[in-house]
């Protein structure tokens, strides 16, 4: 998988989105709401390379996301190359490839992977109403964005892919 | 696409084996991949916190010659607002030293304050935390109590060359000793899952069953020195409803936040001056 550099290309769009949801977020940071689109860091490598290329992409850009974060490192790396498996597996079984069946796949993997991580940092807050609230608000709000934003970071990297020259294909009807 | 057909257990074989490697990996190489990742990207944050300053001056700069004198009064103002109040300040800061010669009492702890800018805001479902513009380069310790204009903002969770990550006062991982104004008996503070498009809110347990607030008469919070890590009388919110406990000994209570604590743009880190007060995790 590293003589395949697809990886870099792929690391360097999720970069971008990384960067670009973190301004989003920032900037939401007064309403208390936060956009959760990770999915994608997961979803977009099964659809553009193969699975050990996509697994590297994936697990750098976990690491990433967890360096920041106040949970313990690793959290999301570990959670993110397990889904990662599950649904490359799932979308190998899949004998249509449209895109309605994809995007079914993206929201139910961001909704999934949102609804782990809650579950496991937040051991302590089951009890309570607002912390549910807050959940599903979020989740809420993040498969919308999730809608609009798909097409957007699909054809980014797609755009990469070709511009460092790597001939890539949709497996995608 | 063939192999994958050829041989389907490749990938869990792989994620097994990754998943292995993950587990048998030491901490070190963790720790220190950890902080290379986070290095590389706090250079961008603060360039997004430069670009945010250059389009707030080209906005000045449209602002007329009239403007900029009416503001230029109202600094004038504020600021011999300001120089009074250091002078009663210091006037009080005498009186306490002679009161605690005089009554031999223990010294209050002292504290330098060093101010910091939020390069970035984090307020997801799980943790809410800011990013400042300092870190442990320019004196910045871990555990160190943070706070802003409207009292305690948080406190120092996590300390790199020239960032600092700020655990929010708000967060559901924030724990800390705190008191009632005029009242010195102890209760928790703990920060809770805060509900989209309302004010940040937290919860206090242990207290003592004679005291009661409402939305109409809240209570003041206040920090705690028992800590070890804010100072005596900091504002951390208010106590809006008091409901029973579990325990039937004390009750717990609804706090209410201020709102700016979201939207901060400055904080100020108090650093503790004589490392004998500080708290454990303050100890560089």
């Amino acid at each position: 998988m590293i003589k395949n550099p697809k990886w870099l290309s792929l690391l360097l769009g999720n970069c971008i989105l990384i960067f670009v949801m973190q301004l989003i977020n920032n900037g939401l940071g007064a309403l208390t709401i936060n956009i959760y689109i990770n999915a994608l860091f997961l979803f977009i490598p099964i659809l553009l390379v193969p699975y050990s290329t996509g697994l590297l992409s994936v697990i750098i850009t976990s690491c990433i996301l967890d360096a920041s974060a106040l949970f313990p490192f690793g959290t999301s790396t570990v959670l993110f190359s397990l889904v990662y498996t599950v649904y490359f597996w799932i979308y190998q079984r899949f004998k249509s490839h449209s895109d309605l069946h994809n995007m079914l796949l993206l929201q139910s993997a961001n909704a999934i992977t949102f609804s782990l991580m809650s579950v496991f940092i937040n051991s302590s807050n089951y009890s309570n109403f607002y912390f549910w609230a807050s959940i599903l608000l979020n989740l809420f709000f993040s498969q919308i964005l999730l809608l609009f934003i798909t097409r957007w970071f699909l054809s980014l990297q797609y755009s990469l892919l070709n511009c460092f020259a790597f001939k890539s294909q949709f497996r995608s009807g | 696409m063939s192999s994958q057909k050829s041989w389907p257990l490749k990938p869990w074989i792989i994620l097994i084996g990754f998943l292995l490697a993950w587990y048998l990996l030491p901490t070190l190489v963790k720790s220190w991949v950890q902080i290379g990742l986070y290095e590389l990207q706090a250079p961008v944050w603060t360039a997004s916190t430069k670009i945010n300053d250059l389009q707030k001056y080209w906005i000045l700069k449209n602002h007329s010659k009239v403007e900029l004198i009416e503001a230029i009064r109202d600094l004038a103002r504020l600021n011999s607002s300001y120089e009074l109040t250091i002078c009663e300040n210091a006037s009080l800061k005498n009186e306490i030293a002679r009161l605690e010669n005089h009554l031999n009492l223990t010294k209050t702890p002292e504290y330098q304050c060093v101010l910091a800018r939020v390069i970035r805001r984090d307020l997801s479902s799980w943790s809410h935390q800011i990013i400042i513009q300092k870190g442990y380069q320019e004196g910045i310790i871990r555990g160190a109590a943070v706070i802003y204009n409207k009292g305690v903002a948080g406190r120092i969770k996590e300390t790199f060359p020239h960032t600092s990550i700020v655990e929010l006062v708000s967060s559901p991982t924030f724990r800390v000793t705190a008191k009632f104004m005029n009242d010195d008996r102890p209760i928790t503070y703990k920060g809770i899952a805060n509900p989209p498009f309302s004010s940040p809110i937290g919860e206090s347990y242990n207290i003592p069953t004679d005291i009661e607030a409402s939305k109409d008469n809240p209570l003041q919070l206040v920090s705690s020195r028992l800590g070890g890590t804010f100072p005596d009388g900091l504002a951390i919110g208010t106590l809006t409803e008091v409901l029973p406990g579990t325990d039937g000994i004390f009750n717990r209570g609804k706090v209410s936040i201020d709102p700016n604590l979201h939207s901060v743009q400055e904080v100020a880190i108090l650093l503790p001056l004589n490392l004998s007060f500080a708290h454990d995790d303050q100890k560089p």
